[in-house]
């Protein structure tokens, strides 16, 4: 629990004011300059306010928007069903998965504390894969989190998320993997859309 | 004449003998000379705490390979290991290979998550995606350390 809250903290900082100059010539730059971001709209005293909260989401959105790599990450989390579904089903899936995971994140990002976020070495993975290994450090634990990206039209993007050893990718394939066993692409898509619903009421994704 | 022809019945046995000798010493001994149905991928973990040559590498919880070697990446600073893959177990660039201990206190394995959405992976290819395995008393510790502490917090508030 305190390792997702954590990493909800971690992707708050990654979240910049200005979208556009999130993106680093390196990996570890992108995910400096995102953390930088992130704490600075948590810690505005210009949103500081409770009715300022949904102004709070959308800049945090933009950022999470900016640094995620939708489309790679959907497409992981659903492994060999990827191919087998419809373009348009992979569409919606990308989008519907988005929101959900930027629902999980926000809500945490939202609780942060004094938590402090450290950023470690970075390691080549492949020549356009990096995993850049960050720490945040609470009170009393210390919680490993590793941001793998990948290199694309110029841009550094987040395609997975290590915590304390768990793969989110991972993680959310085996749930996919168990619930298509059972159930169709359809039920699954209308599962998220329920899951989802009115998340980000402002914005047509 | 006729002694030619025993001699040589002879020498038949004793040629199809040796190569019956031969076929089952490879096939009990689980010795591949060419190695054709095989393919080598490598991956690189943070650790491999546990894990040894010869090893088993599991896919949907079958054994579709082993572990070759296990050595230093220095570049990196990463353990690589190399592992031998039967080549019916078709692995994508999407893969995930985590690190797993098989029940309790068991043999450590590695278990492979194919993909499907990436390239498929050839010979020498890396599996980019892994998961090192947990370090149980770290996180017990880690966990443990913290609850302590709000329980000291809790039995100074008593006493007061």
């Amino acid at each position: 629990m305190r390792a997702v809250t954590v990493l909800f903290l971690l992707f708050s900082l990654l979240i910049p004011m200005s979208v556009h100059k999130v993106y680093g010539a390196t990996a570890t730059d992108t995910m400096t300059r995102t953390t930088d971001a992130v704490l600075k709209v948590l810690t505005d005293p210009l949103l500081k306010d409770e009715k300022h909260l949904e102004t709070k989401k959308e800049k945090l959105w933009e950022i999470v928007d900016t640094v995620f790599n939708y489309g790679l990450l959907a497409q992981n989390s659903l492994g060999m069903t990827w191919r087998r579904i419809t373009a348009e089903q992979q569409t919606k899936f990308a989008r519907l998965y988005g929101l959900l995971l930027g629902k999980t994140y926000m809500d945490r990002i939202l609780s942060y504390g004094d938590e402090q976020v450290t950023i470690g070495k970075e390691i080549a993975l492949a020549a356009d894969i990096a995993e850049v290994q960050t720490r945040i450090l609470s009170k009393n634990t210390e919680i490993p989190i590793f941001y793998r990206l990948i290199f694309s039209n110029g841009q550094w993007k987040i395609f997975d998320v290590i915590i304390e050893g768990v793969s989110l990718t991972k993680n959310y394939r085996s749930q996919f993997n168990n619930f298509l066993n059972k159930k169709s692409m359809d039920q699954l898509l209308e599962l998220l859309e329920k899951k989802t619903y009115g998340v980000r009421p402002h914005t047509q994704k | 004449m006729k002694k030619s022809v025993y001699e040589s019945i002879a020498g038949v046995f004793v040629f199809v003998g040796l190569i019956v000798l031969v076929y089952m010493t490879l096939n009990l001994g689980h010795v591949s000379l060419f190695d054709q149905n095989t393919i080598i991928l490598k991956a690189r973990f943070n650790s491999v705490s546990g894990l040894r040559a010869g090893n088993p590498i599991e896919m949907y919880g079958i054994e579709i390979g082993n572990v070759d070697t296990l050595d230093i990446d220095k570049d990196v600073q990463r353990a690589i290991v190399t592992m031998k893959i039967q080549k019916r177990a078709e692995i994508y660039s999407d893969a995930i290979a985590s690190i797993k201990t098989a029940g309790l206190i068991g043999d450590k394995f590695i278990n492979i998550d194919p993909g499907g959405a990436g390239r498929l992976l050839n010979h020498g290819d890396v599996i980019i995606n892994t998961e090192s395995p947990l370090d149980i008393t770290d996180l017990i510790g880690k966990y443990a350390f913290g609850a302590v502490d709000e329980e000291k917090i809790d039995f100074g508030e008593e006493i007061k």
